[in-house]
């Protein structure tokens, strides 16, 4: 922390505007801890990508609401990629 | 709150090799006597000490650190409460773990006449609270104390021992420098603390990324508590629980105040990255799973308090077998017992 200080500090900036653009989503976040919600019912079993669907709509709300703050598409928050590249273990940004 | 046991052997997948998965939520209590100054057979290394202290450093380096430090005012005026409530005065007690000082700014000089604190993190010590006992600051760790036996009257630690690795051996310390009929006060954070996020976390990444890793800390369960402490040699233990639920605007607020409290992750097992879809995806099942009617979210923290007294002749003995002067039975009938008692006085 001490040796990449500005990265470090870059990073701290732009995650501590996550709530905002969070708040401004509302609706898609429900939906998606809803569906999380359901599948820890009992007989329900969560498995990966099971709201995948959810999930998306809440990542391209997160990426337009980071574009209206910034003018311009941050590099991290890509638009949702083809399906076949969510497959990828490491995920995308 | 959800606990599908069967389902987390289904989809544990440990990310750092050689973590038995039992080792999880529950500390093992080693069996066996062990010598004060020596392991524990079968200690745990779970946490990385040295992170810890860096950790805590930090924290105490921040620009405005009272921010962060309401969990532990509240934890320290109440074990303060805990040492007033004891009709006694302590001439020398010790501070384990102390941050900057939270317990000895309640106290007052009659009640404790030197305090010593001691704490991993010398930036904490530097930063201390003013109080009007006199201290000495000493930096040392809680597993590796360095006083003789027998000191101090008095010990109080508040919500540090739950990082520490050897816990019975801790204790033992604990009680090898406490004075016959001195007594320890401690408070530690409990099982259930941080349950939602610890939930919403494994639930995120399972959902995102197929498996979890532990990111909240193991606690001792409040069963083992009990036994560490007669083990370590502890008599007349007081063990009580308290729940503290703090509410936040939502789950990064709740991350970066534990961050700045020092409290970060520091085990061995810990993943080196959280990704931000996993924190995003976490952040809105904690809220969907878990908000106020107001939009917060809660966060409880499950404090331990636990009382400890080192034998000395002058303390309560259990009655011997066979010499009960009166029977149960006859409880309706107290007041004329204890009057005739009185009377043959």
């Amino acid at each position: 922390m001490s040796a990449n200080r500005a990265v470090w500090g870059r990073v701290r900036s732009r995650l501590r505007a996550f709530p905002e653009h969070l708040a401004a989503c509302g609706p898609e976040a429900a939906a998606y801890g809803r569906c999380v919600q359901a599948s820890t019912a009992p007989g329900g079993r969560l498995s990966k990508d099971l709201c995948a669907r959810e999930f998306e709509a809440l990542r391209s709300c997160f990426a337009a609401a980071l574009t209206a703050e910034r003018g311009c598409l941050g590099h991290q928050w890509r638009l949702p990629p083809p399906p076949q590249l969510l497959q990828s273990p490491r995920g995308l940004g | 709150m959800l606990r599908p046991a069967g389902l987390w052997r289904l989809l544990w997948r440990p990310w750092a090799p050689g973590v038995p998965a039992e080792n999880l939520g529950r500390r093992k209590v080693a069996s066996g006597v062990s010598i004060p100054g020596g392991p524990s057979p079968r200690a745990l290394n779970i946490f990385d000490r040295d992170l810890k202290r860096k950790q805590k450093n930090w924290a105490a380096r921040q620009p405005e650190p009272a921010k962060f430090d309401y969990l532990r005012e509240e934890v320290g005026s109440r074990i303060a409460d805990r040492v007033y409530d004891i009709t006694r005065d302590f001439s020398l007690a010790l501070d384990l773990g102390c941050g900057r000082g939270y317990i000895a700014q309640h106290l007052n000089k009659e009640t404790v006449g030197k305090f010593f604190q001691t704490d991993i993190a010398e930036n904490a010590l530097k930063n201390s609270l003013e109080t009007e006992i006199p201290t000495v600051s000493v930096l040392a760790d809680e597993e590796f104390l360095p006083f003789r036996e027998n000191t101090f009257d008095l010990v109080v630690s508040s919500l540090s021992l739950h990082w520490v690795n050897d816990l019975p051996r801790a204790l033992e310390q604990i009680h090898y420098v406490l004075k016959p009929d001195g007594v320890f006060i401690g408070a530690m954070f409990g099982g259930d603390t941080l349950y939602e996020l610890r939930c919403s976390l494994q639930l995120a990444e399972t959902e995102r990324e197929g498996g979890f890793s532990p990111h909240v800390s193991p606690f001792t369960a409040i069963s083992d508590l009990g036994h560490l402490l007669g083990r370590a040699g502890f008599n007349t233990l007081t063990v009580d629980t308290d729940e503290i639920q703090v509410n936040y605007p939502g789950m990064f607020e709740l991350m970066e105040d534990l961050q700045g409290m020092g409290e970060s992750n520091c085990s061995w097992n810990r993943k080196a990255l959280l990704h931000r879809d996993t924190m995003l995806a976490a952040a809105a099942v904690y809220r969907e799973m878990y908000r106020n009617e107001d939009g917060s979210v809660p966060a409880t923290y499950q404090i331990y308090y636990m009382i400890g007294w080192k034998y000395h002749d002058s303390q309560a003995r259990p009655a011997e077998r066979g010499s009960a002067t009166v029977s149960f039975g006859e409880l309706g009938k107290i007041n004329n017992l204890m009057s005739q008692g009185k009377k043959s006085q």
